[in-house]
């Protein structure tokens, strides 16, 4: 049950891993002062720009508490930037941001829940100067794409720099579209080249950098799946152990029977199989319960991990055929391992055992 | 065991005797096949079978032999009649014909009643007709049994006998091991065994 709840929450972590790199630009480039970023002159975009086969489209964000939890403001130019396909797939009521919108925004599924927000609802931050600055929330992002959006709220750049009082000549960092996709790491290495201070994030750079973080609990998982692994196969040979001298006679009589060592191995491997998949069975329906319907307490902290600040994630769960197989397979296999080794062993003896009743 | 010689004729009741230790267990399972021997033959149907595979053993014991043990040794985790039906679940007999095979063996030892009843339930003398049950199941030419009545009443003991008694009248060559002198009375071969040497080897 730990195991296959551990496996679903790392599975849908890598799907919101995924999907959420999507969104983001092919290559990130960010100016680095003292080894801390800090806004990045928009030379260098004109700079970048002169290359030949990508787009720079500047981005302006950063933090702002809100009702005691930390949300991130980012302004996009949607009028320059190219929208990627799976923008309907993250939508999940109103639109996106139209190149024209001034005051708008797009908000993630948290603060809408929170706040019980819809398209059309105004929500009132506090900009740099602690003035109110009125937002209309014009789309909710889903809940698939939580790692990217569950605390955002996305403006315009116009409205972003407006809000953090950041200067034209600047802006948080600039987002890099390589028209060939084959050329990214080439495009990135030639930033590199061109900005020295520069830090450049390529999308796939990006992607293993969430899952690194998100999954590092990747790391969690994996000792959780050897532990439970050593587990079962500890408890069938220890089960096998106790209980030899009684296989011994069993198989002693089986043979004595007409059984022959095939037979046997036959009936112990079919005998294995079903007690392992209804092991492995039990184990997925309960694992099911524990995290769509009772959200998987406990383990949710460690596979989330845990801030007061931070907006709640919702539980991303994702049950993949491979990772049902990988379960059922972790339990049967040992199993099979465990009751067909000593049955082998109790079979190529002689079974005068059974006569003799000892 | 040394130097045991000895002839057992087919349809004949053979007991052997003994005191403990002396090789009767042993005997049993080398004339079974269940055991192999260190030196000398074994001879069944003048076919010389000791040194055959495990494999050819196996189908000999599955064709022609019968078990029933001092302990009865069933699985206590089945019913009765599926105990009964073991020796044909190898046979790849079908599970409706061995059900009806195994109970009417049951009706026939008077147990018709205790079928669906697991091992722990029945009586120690029913647990020997079950155990009798699962080795006449498949109608076996020669029919190997150690201490049959040792473990049961005087009642069950002569519902033992009267069985091996009507075996011996359809032509059954029967193998016992037996201190019992009912059991000694039926014979027509008594063989005593001591320290591993045939001590005695009368015909009746």
């Amino acid at each position: 049950m730990v195991l296959g709840t551990v496996a679903f929450l790392a599975d849908g972590l890598e799907q919101e891993a995924e999907l959420s790199a999507a969104f983001a630009p092919d290559v990130t480039v960010q100016y680095l002062q003292a080894g801390r970023q800090i806004p990045i002159p928009m030379k260098y975009g004109e700079i970048i720009g002169r290359m030949s086969g990508v787009k720079v489209v500047p981005r302006v964000w950063g933090y702002i508490y809100f009702h005691n939890k930390l949300y991130t403001v980012m302004g996009i130019d949607p009028a320059h930037m190219p929208i990627p396909k799976e923008i309907s797939l993250a939508i999940a009521s109103g639109r996106f941001l139209k190149a024209d919108d001034v005051g708008a925004g797009v908000v993630g599924d948290f603060l809408a829940r929170s706040f019980d927000l819809r398209a059309g609802d105004v929500i009132v931050l506090y900009d740099q100067s602690m003035r109110p600055f009125n937002i209309t929330v014009v789309g909710i992002f889903t809940t698939d794409v939580q790692l990217y959006a569950a605390d955002l709220i996305l403006i315009s750049i116009s409205d972003a720099r407006a809000f953090f009082e950041m200067e034209e000549q600047v802006a948080t960092d600039l987002c890099v579209y390589v028209e060939d996709g084959a050329r990214t790491r080439f495009a990135a290495e030639e930033v590199l080249k061109e900005i020295p201070n520069a830090r450049v994030l390529t999308r796939g750079a990006l992607k293993e950098a969430l899952l690194a973080a998100y999954g590092a609990r990747s790391g969690f998982v994996s000792v959780v799946w050897l532990i439970l692994l050593f587990s079962v196969m500890l408890v069938a040979w220890n089960q096998e152990s106790a209980a030899s001298s009684e296989a011994r006679r069993e198989v002693g009589i089986l043979k004595a029977l007409g059984f022959s060592t095939g037979d046997i191995l036959e009936v112990r491997l079919i005998e294995a199989a079903i007690l392992g998949t209804l092991s492995a069975s039990l184990g997925v329906f309960l694992a099911i319960v524990y995290s769509v319907y009772l959200g998987a307490p406990v383990l949710k902290e460690f596979m989330l991990g845990w801030a007061a600040i931070y907006p709640e994630f919702p539980l991303p769960l994702r049950i993949k055929f491979s990772t049902l197989c990988s379960l059922y397979a972790i339990a049967v296999f040992p199993l099979l391992v465990g009751s067909v080794i000593p049955a082998w062993t109790s079979a190529i003896t002689e079974p005068d055992v059974a006569v003799r009743g000892t | 065991m040394r130097d045991v010689s000895l002839e057992i004729g087919s349809s004949d009741f053979t007991v052997v005797t003994g005191p403990s230790g002396s090789g009767k267990t042993t005997l049993l399972s080398l004339l079974g096949l269940l055991a192999r021997p260190t030196r000398g033959t074994i001879f069944i149907d003048d076919q010389e079978v000791s040194s055959y595979s495990d494999a050819w053993q196996t189908r000999i014991r599955r064709e022609k032999m019968g078990f029933i043990f001092q302990q009865h040794n069933l699985l206590p985790q089945f019913l009765a009649w599926e105990n009964v039906s073991l020796p044909l679940l190898c046979r790849d007999i079908r599970l409706d014909k061995r059900k009806r095979a195994a109970l009417d063996i049951l009706q026939e030892l008077g147990l018709g009643s205790r079928s669906d009843f697991k091992t722990a339930q029945l009586s120690v003398g029913e647990q020997q007709r079950t155990a009798i049950g699962r080795a006449l199941v498949t109608d076996p030419e020669i029919i190997l049994a150690d201490e049959p009545t040792a473990s049961v009443d005087i009642e069950t003991g002569v519902h033992i006998l009267k069985i091996f008694r009507s075996l011996k009248k359809s032509g059954k060559t029967i193998i016992a091991v037996s201190h019992d002198q009912a059991v000694l009375r039926e014979g027509d071969q008594i063989i005593e065994l001591r320290n591993g040497l045939v001590a005695e080897n009368r015909r009746m």
